[in-house]
């Protein structure tokens, strides 16, 4: 199921700006910034695209304001996506050098769309800045533990984890401040937190096996294991997922917790009326469970599999330990 | 008497914990009690009659099988 997302015209109208935007730089940023571009576009990344013209259209909004929020938010995401690809080590050296060059385009093409809704004295500078150092420091601690077990995380080292989105709460500051309501950006700005704490977990649990394998600090591991996620624990850990997976709780309170913070956000949106984040947070919430049961599902009948091999050997010769 | 799912977990657990799995070949109803499941006499002697070594060389073989296994990939983002 696709989730949801603006109208296409407007998706179109946006890609067409950024290509546009690319077509003045060298060839090998044009052919870099494509793909990227390729791999950011909806229905992936569906919530970066939208979220300026869902707040934007609840809080009555110009189209064209939305549709320069819009382009702002895309040139942000492009710019983190690339910052983070190459922080995780996701570019190759040959492309590093572009990647880079990219990266300060995307940045410098982000700054000047809202230089042109917002004077230099705009309180919504401060927002842009704080936001961006919650990003910056949330990713430097991405890369460590948290110094504690998963069991002990309180609501600071929660929102802590959503900060790795933090960008996204610039463009909601932008169009509470553009349609002259300041004052709602505080609930806006919890209502994210808890979307993104949400999804940041999520995230967890899907690449919890290319993370670790990468020597990535990752949360889902961290919840089914207290050992330390170095190279030398490696193999331990994956035991320790596999074991709660298969003989353990199958990560249901893992799964609770994010169902839980993507619930708080659904009801702050849906109490703010902002229809479109209410029906994405919904798809959310039910790609998460689906998710969730999936893992648990596909978990016990590996171990189904493998009991039935010990226990019954000659009727059980044909099965596989691992689904094809 | 114990169900599918039971033997599976009761199985399963022997292959992740060493000291489990030396009480289950030991004594399979008292493992099984541990988790609050009963056995059947059929069901014991089953267990009873697995080799702790041949079950230590599974749990390697699974543990190594579950890891290399990625449980990701629906396409989400």
């Amino acid at each position: 199921m696709q989730p949801p997302r603006l109208p296409q015209m407007l998706e179109l109208a946006v890609r067409s700006q950024v290509d546009a935007a690319l077509a003045d730089e060298p060839a090998d940023l044009i052919e870099l910034g494509t793909r990227l571009l390729d791999r950011l576009s909806p229905p992936n990344w569906a919530l970066e695209w939208s979220l300026p013209g869902w707040l934007g259209r609840a809080l009555g909004l110009h189209a064209s304001a939305i549709a320069a929020l819009t382009l702002a938010n895309v040139y942000g995401l492009a710019y983190v996506k690339l910052r983070d690809d190459l922080s995780d080590g996701e570019i190759s050296e040959g492309d590093r050098p572009a990647a880079l060059t990219l990266a300060m385009t995307f940045h410098r093409r982000w700054l000047l769309t809202y230089t042109g809704l917002f004077p230099g004295d705009s309180p919504f500078w401060s927002f842009f800045e704080r936001y961006m150092a919650q990003w910056i420091a949330a990713t430097l601690r991405s890369r460590q533990a948290l110094g504690k077990p998963f069991r002990d995380y309180d609501e600071a080292d929660l929102r802590g984890l959503g900060e790795r989105g933090a960008p996204l709460m610039i463009c909601a500051a932008a169009v509470c401040l553009l349609a002259r309501q300041e004052g709602l950006i505080p609930s806006f700005e919890a209502m994210l937190g808890h979307l993104l704490t949400g999804a940041v977990l999520l995230d967890h649990a899907l690449d919890w096996s290319d993370d670790l394998a990468a020597g990535r600090y990752n949360v889902f591991v961290a919840y089914a294991s207290a050992l330390p996620q170095t190279f030398a624990y490696k193999g331990a850990n994956r035991r320790a997922v596999a074991e709660e997976l298969m003989v353990g709780n199958a990560a249901r309170p893992y799964f609770r917790l994010i169902g839980r913070e993507l619930q708080v956000a659904t009801d702050a949106s849906c109490a703010a009326g902002v229809t479109g984040l209410t029906d994405y947070l919904i798809w959310l919430q039910s790609q998460a469970s689906d998710y969730g049961r999936r893992l648990a599902q596909d978990s016990r009948t590996r171990l189904h599999a493998l009991v039935g091999r010990i226990l019954e050997p000659a009727l059980a010769a044909d099965i596989p330990v691992t689904p094809s | 008497m114990a169900t599918q799912a039971q033997m599976d977990r009761l199985v399963g657990k022997a292959l992740f914990d060493a000291e489990f799995r030396a009480l289950l070949i030991a004594d399979p109803e008292k493992a099984a009690r541990s988790l609050r499941y009963r056995l059947t006499e059929s069901q014991a002697a089953r267990i009873r009659s697995l080799s702790a070594e041949e079950l230590a060389q599974l749990a390697a073989a699974f543990a190594e099988a579950a890891s290399l296994n990625s449980f990701h990939g629906i396409g989400f983002w």
